[in-house]
C-alpha cells in the first residue's frame, strides 16, 4: 500500500518536473574542464578554484573533469577546444590568447568565430616595480634616467609578444622613451633577476611582487589600470602622472562555438553564483589582488573585441605579424 | 638559543599524529610517483595540491614536501633496476645504478642510494634551518651572465659522461644541444624548428627523450640476446642487499660532495634538483681515483647524484621560503600552493608564520627518517622484480614506457616522441654514442640559451659581462680549464712520444 502510494507520488513529482527537467536538462555527462597550461599555473589555479566552489555547493549533477592539455604555450589546449564545435560538455579557462592566437596566427580562430565567451571572471593589472636599493623612487625618476639614457635601462618581463611585453612597447610609446626589455621565462625568474639587481626595473603582476612589498624590499612605481588599485592605494596610475596607457590581463571561462544555449544559461548562471561566494572574493580574487568582474554575453564579447584591437596594433607595432 | 626553541616548536607542530600521518602519506606517495615514468615531482604536487585545501596550511606543505622528497628517491627504484628514469632527477643514476643492478648489486645500489638520500636530505634542513637567509642573498647574485656561465662549465664536463670516446660524447652533445633549440623561443618569440605543429611549440621534452634512450632503448638492445637468464641471483635477504662495508667507503665521500654541490645548485633559482645530479655524478668522476670504472657500475656514480637531487629538493625550498622566489617547477607550485592557502610565502614568512616554516622544518627531518625506513625495508622487495624472466619483463617495461610518457601531459605526442628516441637510443648503444651526453646537453641547453642572451640584451651584446662579475669570471674560467686541460695533456703526451 505505502510502496504504490510513493511509488504514484513519484510519478505525479516526475510528471510536474518534467517540463523545467527537460529545460534543465545540462549537463547530462561528466563535463571537460581543460586547462591549456600545466598544473600550478595562473589558469590551472583559476579552474581549480571555480571546480572546487562548484563541487563543494554541489552545483553541478555531474562530475567536472579537470584535464591539463598543455602545450605550444596554450595552442594545444585551446585548439583541442576549438574543434569541440558545438560540444556543450567541455570547457576550458581563458587567457587573452583566446584574442591574440588568432592574430598571430597560432589558433584557427577567437572569441567570435570559434568560442562561446562565458563569463569573464576578473582582471589582473600589471605594474612597473623597482627593488628598494634602487634610485628610482617613482615613475618619473625612472622616466627621467630612460630619457637620458635612450636604450640603457632593462626592464624584465615574461617572454615575447606577451602581456609584459607590449606592456613595455605601450610604456615606452606613451612616455616617449626607449628601454631593454629583457625576456626571461617565468614571473618567478623576473622577481630574481629583479631582486638581485640585474635588472633596473621588472613589469610584475601585483601578486608576483606583494611579499616584496610587503618586507620593503621592493617598490611599485606605477600601475596601468584605470584608477589605483584598492589593495594598493599608494600606487599611482600611469595615466595620473601623465603617461597615458591601460593594460591588463584577462581571466575567464569559454566554450566551444555552438553551445547549446542551456549549456550557456547553466554556466552563465553557476559562475555568477561561484563568483559571489565568499570563498571565490576572499581566497580568490583578494588573496591575488585581482579586481573581479562578471562579464558576460555581448559585455564580455565587445571586451574581448576591444582587447583585440589592442594586441593586433601592439604585435603589429612590434613586428610579432609575418606578412 | 632562538632557533633550538624554534625548532622545539616545529617538532611540536609536526609530532602530532594527524601530521605525521600527512608526512608518512606524501613520503609513500612520493616513492610511487617517482617510481612511475612520467609523473615526476611537479605533477605529483600539482595532482594532491587540491586535496590540501581542506586541510591546514602547515600540515598540506608537510605532505607536500614529504611527497617531493619520496619523489626524490622513489625516480631511483626504476633507474636501478630497468634503466628507466622515473624523473628527470634520476636520469644520470641510470648510468651506473643499472650497471651495478646488471652485476647483480642492485641492492647495494639502492641502498646507497637510500642512505645518500637520508644524509643529504638531512644535512639540507639543517642548513636550511641554519643559512636560509645567508643562502637566498647569495642565490640572488645569479644572475644571467652567472647561470650562463655554470651551464658552460656543466657542459663542458660532458666528456666525462661520454665514454672512451670524446669525439663521440661531443657528437651526442651537439645533437642535444640542437634539439634543445627546437620550439617556442621566449626571447625572440619565434617557434623554432616547429612546422606548424603545436606540440613542437613547447620543444622537444626531456623526459620521455629520456624514458626512451634509457629504458626502451635498453629492451630494444637486450632483445637481440634471446635466451638470456634473469638478472638478480643469489639471496635477498635485507642484510645481502645493503651496501658492505668497502661500498660505505667508495661513497662517503660522494655522498659529501653530492649533498654540498646539490644544495648550492638547488638553491639557485632555475636551476633545480636535475642539474644538481647531472653536475655531481660529473664532479665524482672528475675527481675519482678510479673514473674508468664510471659508467660499469661505480657506486659513487649512484650516491652522488642521489644525494645532490635530495639536497638540491631540500634548498629549492630556500628562496621559496625566505624571498617567494620558486627555484624549481616543483617549489613553483608548491608557491601556488601557499598563496592558495592564504600564506604569503616571501621575506616575512618567517615572521609572521613560524608554526608554518619551522613546522615544516621539522616534518622534513622526520620525513627523512620515514624515507629511509621505508626505501630499506622495500628494497629486497624491488630487486626481487628482477627474477622475472626477460621474456615477460620486457614488455612490461615497454609498457611502463608508453605509459609514463603518456602521462606526462596526458599527450600520444609524447609516446611518439618517446618511441623515435627508442629506436635512436638502441643505435646509439650499438654506436657507442653517449644517450647521457645528448640528455645533458637537453637539460643544460635551454638554460644555457636563455641566459646567454638574457646577458647579451644587458650588456648590448659586450661579452665582457662575463668576465667582469666575479663568480661569472671564475666559472668562466673553470670551464676554461675544463676544455684546455684534456687538450694540454693530448699535446704534451704527443710531444713525448716523439
Amino acid at each position: 500500500m505505502w510502496k504504490s502510494v510513493a511509488a504514484a507520488g513519484a510519478a505525479a513529482a516526475l510528471l510536474c518536473a518534467s517540463p523545467a527537467f527537460a529545460q534543465a536538462r545540462y549537463p547530462q555527462r561528466p563535463v571537460e574542464v581543460v586547462v591549456p597550461y600545466a598544473p600550478g599555473g595562473g589558469t590551472d589555479n583559476l579552474m581549480r578554484m571555480i571546480t572546487g566552489i562548484i563541487d563543494e555547493n554541489k552545483w553541478s549533477p555531474v562530475p567536472l573533469v579537470v584535464n591539463n592539455r598543455a602545450g605550444g604555450s596554450g595552442a594545444v589546449g585551446y585548439n583541442y577546444l576549438i574543434n569541440k564545435k558545438g560540444d556543450s560538455h567541455v570547457v576550458a579557462g581563458a587567457t587573452p590568447l583566446v584574442v591574440s592566437g588568432k592574430i598571430e596566427g597560432r589558433l584557427p580562430g577567437d572569441h567570435r568565430d570559434a568560442m562561446t565567451t562565458l563569463m569573464i571572471v576578473a582582471i589582473d593589472e600589471l605594474m612597473i616595480s623597482v627593488r628598494s636599493e634602487s634610485p628610482y623612487k617613482t615613475i618619473d625618476d625612472f622616466v627621467n634616467a630612460a630619457r637620458a639614457k635612450p636604450g640603457g635601462l632593462t626592464v624584465g618581463g615574461t617572454a615575447t609578444f606577451t602581456e609584459d611585453h607590449i606592456f613595455t612597447h605601450l610604456f615606452e610609446q606613451a612616455a616617449k622613451v626607449k628601454v631593454k626589455y629583457v625576456p626571461f621565462n617565468s614571473g618567478g625568474e623576473v622577481t630574481a633577476a629583479l631582486m638581485g639587481g640585474h635588472v633596473d626595473a621588472g613589469v610584475m603582476n601585483p601578486n608576483e611582487i606583494i611579499a616584496q612589498i610587503e618586507a620593503k624590499k621592493a617598490r611599485n612605481l606605477a600601475v596601468a589600470s584605470k584608477k589605483r588599485l584598492a589593495d594598493a592605494p599608494d600606487v599611482p596610475t600611469f595615466a595620473e602622472r601623465g603617461y597615458d596607457f591601460y593594460w591588463e590581463q584577462m581571466r575567464g571561462v569559454v566554450g566551444p562555438a555552438n553551445m547549446s544555449p542551456e549549456a550557456v544559461k547553466w554556466w552563465v548562471e553557476t559562475l555568477r553564483k561561484v563568483t559571489d561566494t565568499k570563498k571565490w572574493k576572499e581566497d580568490y580574487i583578494k588573496r591575488n589582488l585581482l579586481t573581479p568582474t562578471q562579464w558576460t554575453g555581448e559585455e564580455a564579447n565587445k571586451y574581448l573585441d576591444g582587447l583585440r584591437e589592442k594586441y593586433a596594433r601592439a604585435l603589429n607595432e612590434l613586428g610579432a605579424i609575418k606578412k | 638559543m632562538d632557533f633550538l626553541a624554534n625548532l622545539a616548536m616545529g617538532f611540536g607542530v609536526a609530532l602530532t599524529p594527524f601530521n605525521l600521518m600527512m608526512a608518512f602519506a606524501g613520503v609513500m606517495v612520493g616513492m610511487l610517483i617517482g617510481a612511475l615514468p612520467g609523473i615526476g615531482p611537479p605533477s605529483g604536487v600539482a595532482l594532491l595540491l587540491p586535496l590540501t585545501f581542506g586541510m591546514d596550511p602547515t600540515s598540506g606543505i608537510i605532505m607536500l614536501a614529504a611527497l617531493y622528497a619520496g619523489t626524490m628517491y622513489g625516480g631511483t627504484i626504476t633507474s636501478v633496476l630497468i634503466n628507466t628514469p622515473g624523473e628527470s632527477a634520476s636520469v644520470v643514476t641510470c648510468l651506473d645504478g643499472y650497471q651495478m643492478a646488471l652485476q647483480g648489486r642492485a641492492g647495494p645500489a639502492l641502498g646507497i642510494a637510500a642512505f645518500g638520500s637520508f644524509i643529504a636530505g638531512t644535512i639540507g634542513v639543517v642548513l636550511l634551518m641554519l643559512v636560509s637567509p645567508l643562502l637566498a642573498r647569495w642565490s640572488l647574485s645569479f644572475g644571467p651572465p652567472e647561470t650562463f656561465a655554470l651551464m658552460l662549465v656543466g657542459l663542458t664536463t660532458v666528456t666525462l659522461l661520454a665514454g672512451d670516446d670524446p669525439l663521440k660524447g661531443y657528437i651526442s652533445m651537439v645533437f642535444g644541444l640542437m634539439l634543445a633549440m627546437v620550439g617556442y623561443d621566449i626571447i625572440s618569440g619565434d617557434a623554432r624548428f616547429g612546422f606548424r605543429i603545436p606540440e613542437m611549440m613547447d620543444g622537444i621534452d626531456f623526459l620521455p627523450v629520456a624514458i626512451g634512450l634509457f629504458g626502451l632503448g635498453e629492451v630494444l638492445a637486450d632483445a637481440e640476446q634471446v635466451g638470456k637468464p634473469p638478472l638478480a641471483k643469489g639471496r635477498y635477504g635485507l642484510r645481502d642487499v645493503l651496501p658492505s662495508g668497502a661500498d660505505w667507503v667508495r661513497s662517503r665521500w660522494a655522498i659529501v660532495r653530492g649533498t654540498v654541490l646539490g644544495f648550492l645548485v638547488g638553491v639557485l633559482p632555475g636551476a633545480g634538483p636535475t642539474v644538481a645530479s647531472f653536475l655531481s655524478y660529473t664532479v665524482e668522476k672528475k675527481v675519482s681515483a678510479h673514473p674508468e670504472q664510471f659508467g660499469k657500475g661505480a657506486i659513487e656514480g649512484v650516491a652522488a647524484p642521489e644525494s645532490a637531487n635530495n639536497a638540491a629538493a631540500t634548498a629549492a625550498m630556500v628562496p621559496m621560503l625566505t624571498l617567494g622566489i620558486p627555484g624549481s617547477a616543483t617549489t613553483a607550485i608548491m608557491l601556488g600552493g601557499l598563496m592558495m592557502w592564504g600564506l604569503r610565502p616571501g621575506p616575512m614568512l618567517f615572521e609572521k608564520n613560524p608554526q608554518f616554516v619551522w613546522g615544516l622544518i621539522a616534518s622534513q627531518y622526520i620525513a627523512n627518517v620515514m624515507l629511509l625506513i621505508l626505501s630499506t625495508a622495500f628494497i629486497p622487495l624491488f630487486v626481487r622484480a628482477l627474477r622475472v624472466p626477460y621474456g615477460i619483463l620486457m614488455p612490461l617495461i615497454v609498457i611502463f614506457c608508453v605509459t609514463g610518457a603518456y602521462s606526462l601531459k596526458n599527450n600520444v605526442w609524447d609516446v611518439g616522441q618517446m618511441l623515435v628516441f627508442g629506436v635512436l637510443g638502441y643505435f646509439m648503444k650499438k654506436l657507442g654514442y653517449s644517450p647521457a651526453a645528448l640528455v645533458l646537453a637537453l637539460v643544460l641547453g635551454p638554460l644555457a640559451e636563455r641566459a646567454l642572451r638574457q646577458s647579451l640584451i644587458i650588456s648590448d651584446a659586450g661579452i665582457g659581462i662575463f668576465f667582469t662579475r666575479p663568480i661569472s669570471a671564475v666559472l668562466m674560467a673553470l670551464a676554461f680549464v675544463a676544455v684546455a686541460a684534456p687538450v694540454y695533456k693530448a699535446l704534451i703526451a704527443g710531444r713525448s712520444r716523439n
